[in-house]
């Protein structure tokens, strides 16, 4: 399939004996926004960081734009396209705004500056606070500081990793405003969530995760809604 | 009064050494969140090293002789690091640390095999001009070392604060996984971190060589200890902290030598580290942001 981006295929990741993810297959399509559901441990997580090269598949593949990318390392990752936005968003709590953009840009050699202008354009509250330490952010603004960190890599596929996660209903409506808006620009999104309702609203394509394998995979339409989020948050068994 | 004030002004002086050393100790702890016990070691060997050079070249200039110190301190910092760290399962709290003391014990023995044990004399620049002011006086060499160290500090913040390296440092050691997801080296940075606290080591082995006249086998764990509590005072992982704490430790034992005599002086500093450690467990500078 050409228009496929990511191609996950029988991943298994496991933490010392334990599996997390026992053979997880599944695709992004290209300019695609894909959501990954499911509840607490089902392996989403593992399965990012996985695919960002923090951990060490045990066995199966990751292939991104049809170059196999399961051995590379992290910063050879990044370089070829990919880009994680992670879960508690991780910061640089002592760095200020925008060296934690100059972090997210290292790999660059040309002039990024357009970039941040660009990105304060987008999110005006990290403009403001440029100067300041991200610790001293509210969880919002870190998380907007995160996802623009990853953006100055300039990603084709942009992972987020429960970008929603502990923040306030105005604030996760603003987070999705900005993934729909990235998605609009051309950016392909492979999004974990827990909020299924706001998921499902802007994906084209959901997997459903449970016991770290990939139990139902469809389009927003093909399972009810109260089907979905019942067994995004319980797992199938309720 | 003079005396009080003769002795802290010439401590403070010494005190740039222990800073730097401090600084090496927390800028490692900081960024691998490990203790290089070997540092200290390391730090004198880069400075008899530096004398290798009289050895070529009879007569070279101080400078010069300091120069190689720290570019030998570099290497050393770096041998410490392929040897103590790289091939070393990293997330065996205790198999790092053990390697380097075992680095510490080997570096201490070569030197005292190479000179038999016997102090060496050690160059000093300026350690004819004394600059008075009625009884009050300062100390040429004392101030070309405490210059010297003070240079070296700036130049290493602005490596941190000023440069691509110095961005990928800071993010290593405050969020090590956000640092790989940029698509930073990790163990690059390590290496790096390992070379440049090496170089500033060097440098303080030499300054420490150049103010006593003298160096000698005996010093590397003295100053290992002197290092580390610098380091608790400091916070651990705080640059600015090792500097204070540094300048605060370095005065502190020359007043109290003044007082008390050489041989109580360290256990006052010991007694000193005990306070921090009751009262302000976290050290000067708690590591703000820190890795938890
Ligand atoms: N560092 C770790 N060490 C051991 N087990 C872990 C670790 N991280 C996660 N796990 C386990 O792996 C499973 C999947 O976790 P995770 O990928 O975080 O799930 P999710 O993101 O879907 O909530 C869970 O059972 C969890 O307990
Ligand atoms: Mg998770």
């Amino acid at each position: 399939m050409s228009d496929t981006l990511l191609e996950v295929r029988d991943l298994v990741t496991a933490y010392g004996k334990i599996e997390a993810l026992k053979g997880v297959s599944l695709q992004v399509k290209q300019g695609s926004i894909t959501c990954l559901l499911g509840p607490n441990g089902a392996g989403k997580t593992t399965l990012m960081m996985t695919i960002a090269g923090i951990l060490r598949a045990r066995s199966g593949t990751v292939a991104f734009a049809g170059r196999e990318m399961t051995s590379l390392r992290p910063h050879a990752i990044v370089a070829s396209g990919v880009a994680l936005v992670p879960e508690n968003r991780l910061v640089f709590p002592a760095m200020t705004v925008l060296d934690n953009l100059r972090a997210g840009a290292y790999q660059r050699r040309d002039d990024f500056a357009p970039d941040i202008e660009k990105l304060f354009q987008r999110f005006p509250r990290l403009k403001e606070r440029s100067a300041q330490l991200a610790g001293t952010l509210s969880g919002g603004e870190q998380q907007m500081l995160a996802v623009a960190r990853a953006l100055m890599s300039r990603p084709k596929l942009l992972l987020m990793d429960e970008p929603s996660l502990g923040l306030a209903p105005l604030v996760v409506e603003e987070i999705f405003r900005i993934i729909t808006e990235l998605h609009r620009d051309g950016t392909t999104i492979f999004l974990v969530e827990q909020n299924a309702h706001m998921a499902l609203k802007v994906a084209q394509h959901f997997y459903l995760m449970e016991q770290g394998k990939v139990t139902f995979s469809g389009d927003p339409g093909s399972l009810a809604e109260d089907e979905v989020i019942k067994r995004a948050y319980l797992g199938s068994a309720k | 009064m003079l005396d009080f004030l003769q002795a802290l002004s010439d401590g403070v002086l010494f005190g740039a050494t222990y800073a730097l050393i401090g600084i090496g100790f927390t800028l490692v702890f900081g960024v691998m969140h490990k203790i290089n016990m070997a540092y200290g070691a390391a730090s004198v060997g880069g400075a008899y090293c530096g004398l290798l050079v009289l050895q070529v070249m009879a007569g070279a200039p101080p400078l010069v002789v300091f120069f190689c110190a720290f570019l030998a301190g570099g290497l050393l910092g770096w041998l410490v690091y392929l040897t103590c760290f790289h091939f070393i399962p990293i997330t065996n709290p205790l198999a790092t640390l053990m390697a380097t003391v075992g680095m510490l014990l080997l570096i201490d023995e070569i030197i005292v095999h190479t000179t038999a044990g016997m102090p060496m004399a050690y160059p000093a620049m300026f350690d004819d001009v004394m600059l008075r002011v009625g009884e009050f006086t300062l100390r040429g060499d004392l101030m070309m070392v405490f210059a010297v160290s003070v240079l070296c500090m700036a130049g290493l913040l602005a490596l941190l604060y000023r440069t691509r390296l110095g961005l990928a440092t800071r993010a290593v050691s405050q969020q090590t996984v956000a640092a790989l997801l940029c698509g930073i080296r990790v163990g690059q940075v390590n290496a790096t971190t390992f070379v440049v606290t090496g170089l500033l080591g060097g440098i303080a082995g030499a300054m420490i060589g150049a103010s006593v006249g003298t160096l000698s086998p005996l010093l590397t764990t003295p100053l290992t200890v002197k290092g580390l509590i610098v380091t608790v005072i400091g916070g651990l992982g705080s640059v600015p902290g090792a500097i204070i704490a540094g300048l605060m430790v370095g005065g502190f034992e020359s007043v109290l030598q003044l007082y008390r005599g050489v041989t109580e002086r360290d256990l006052y500093v010991m007694l000193l580290l005990f306070v921090f450690l009751v009262f302000r467990p976290g050290g000067l500078f708690a590591a703000k942001g820190g890795r938890d």
